[in-house]
């Protein structure tokens, strides 16, 4: 389970939020741009530090600066997908899976268990040693996906995975988002612009403003006036 | 306006494309000629002849162990000190970034100058490595030394910009993926930013290789120790006008291969900012 409560001084606003994310569910941060869902990823990430505030997974605290402690990016075992998918180019599909098995220096043997469990996962047996330069959008994001869930994170982020694709693969990597949460049972956070998401895959939502919470409940629920937000 | 008025359409395109022509030819002949003119100076027998001459031999070594070991210590302190100096901000950032760019603007007689005085035996510092024996101003090494300072500024300029506009997301996917700062560095940033890097570094070498100005000043001119091509084909020119044009058409063939490598490897890269 994920637990944050955590401040952050930003440029216009003081990012202000607590929440918590339980094993299997899909947690949704939406809201307009700048409003800090994807400063709360890269906070939960280590990309970033809070000023104040706890972030447990799992028990485990990540980061207290009160008590001067800040777990190493490397060492959280969190799965971020971002937006562009940033699969290596110049890898092929099989590298960019065991890229991070090998960082972590796990057996040569249970590296290319993992790597075939994650190419048969994600459907992407024909493209295993196709260079991920030349991958389209969606099967990109396959790649991203896979290569995070990989290493068996603690904790799933994808930050806007959906924005470039077509409504075929949104729909696929949509599912597949959906199958190894449930899978895995990892906690997880999308961060998404589309209530469309929220309803498909969300379990909850997070509505920001200005790094402030204004609205949490059931993607079936989120008010009309912050759809029509959106839109604008 | 009036006059271009009366002019048939017909007409003036053939004219403008006549004057568009005429520039171009103007201006690459301008460029291409005296190297052109360089290789009818000489016969073929003559060039292969001259080739085996001492002197050629000696300068074309210098040129390249000395052009080569810039190259590596540009590259291997130039890279980090790039990457950290985009990643980073931190008072008078402005101000290195135009004092790095400093030697591209300065006249290598000066750079040269400017070395003398500071690693000469009599200068700043110079006097303290000369208390201990070390002496750096007509050497070998003050070869090197010009040409780092010469030199190193197209790399350092080209890696700065790769590394600011180079993507971080996939920097930050290989970190939460659980690799190092370094490892990061080296399988992600560095493979990624590699085609530019090379072109950086191919016009450093060929920097290096033709410098002239510095070298003279701060290294001298001693067949074998500081002699490199350039200043082989000044004392060629005044003592054997043969020799003069064998080296200077052997830099001609280098810097073409050099140009061609930075055409190909350019061509080939792939943009990740």
């Amino acid at each position: 389970m994920l637990e944050a409560a955590i401040t952050k001084q930003l440029r216009d606003f003081t990012l202000d939020l607590s929440f918590s994310v339980q094993p299997g569910e899909i947690l949704i941060l939406m809201g307009a741009n700048g409003s800090g869902k994807s400063t709360t990823l890269n906070l939960l990430a280590g990309l970033l530090s809070p000023d104040t505030g706890c972030i447990r997974l799992n028990g485990t605290t990540l980061c207290e600066p009160r008590l001067g402690t800040h777990i190493p990016i490397e060492d959280r075992r969190i799965g971020y997908v971002f937006q562009n998918s940033a699969v290596f180019p110049h890898m092929t599909v099989e590298e960019n899976i065991a890229f991070g098995l090998r960082a972590r220096r796990l057996p040569k043997a249970e590296i290319a268990d993992r790597v075939c469990q994650m190419i048969d996962l994600m459907h992407l047996s024909d493209l295993t040693h196709v260079n991920a330069g030349n991958l389209s959008g969606g099967q990109k994001q396959r790649v991203a996906l896979g290569r995070a869930i990989a290493i068996r994170p603690s904790l799933l982020m994808l930050d806007e995975p959906f924005t470039s694709l077509d409504a075929e693969s949104t729909g696929t990597v949509r599912n597949l988002t959906r199958t190894v949460v449930s899978t895995f049972k990892i906690p997880c956070i999308l961060v998404s612009h589309h209530s469309a998401d929220s309803r498909e895959i969300g379990d909850r939502v997070l509505q920001l403003r200005s790094g402030k919470t204004v609205w949490e409940g059931s993607p079936q629920n989120i008010p009309d006036d912050e759809a029509v937000c959106r839109c604008r | 306006m009036t006059s271009s008025g009366r002019i048939p359409e017909k007409y003036r395109r053939i004219l403008s494309y006549g004057a568009a022509g005429l520039l171009i030819l103007i201006v690459t002949l301008y460029l291409v000629l005296p190297v052109i003119a360089l290789f009818f100076r000489t016969t073929p027998e003559l060039f292969l002849a001259s080739l085996s001459d001492p002197l050629v031999i000696s300068a074309l070594w210098l040129s390249l162990t000395t052009s080569i070991i810039s190259l590596a210590i540009v590259i291997l302190v130039g890279t980090p000190f790039a990457y950290v100096h985009s990643r980073s901000t931190y008072p008078g950032k402005v101000i290195v970034d135009t004092l790095i760019d400093l030697p591209l603007v300065l006249p290598p007689a000066v750079a040269g100058f400017a070395l003398l005085v500071l690693y000469g035996r009599m200068g700043l510092l110079g006097q303290y490595f000369n208390m201990m024996g070390i002496s750096i101003a007509f050497t070998t090494l003050a070869v090197i030394m010009a040409q780092i300072f010469v030199a190193s500024p197209f790399y350092l300029r080209q890696a700065k910009s790769l590394f600011e506009q180079f993507d971080q997301s996939y920097e930050h996917t290989a970190r939460t993926l659980g690799a190092s700062k370094l490892r990061t560095f080296l399988s992600i940033t560095i493979p990624l930013t590699a085609s530019g890097l090379v072109s950086g570094a191919v016009m450093t070498f060929g920097r290096a290789l033709g410098e002239f100005g510095a070298t003279i000043m701060f290294a001298g001119n001693l067949p074998g120790v500081t002699q490199t091509m350039p200043l082989a084909v000044y004392v060629g020119m005044e003592s054997n006008f043969n020799l003069g044009l064998t080296i200077s058409i052997l830099l001609v063939i280098i810097s073409f291969v050099i140009m061609i490598t930075v055409r190909l490897v350019t061509r080939n890269e792939v943009h990740h900012a």
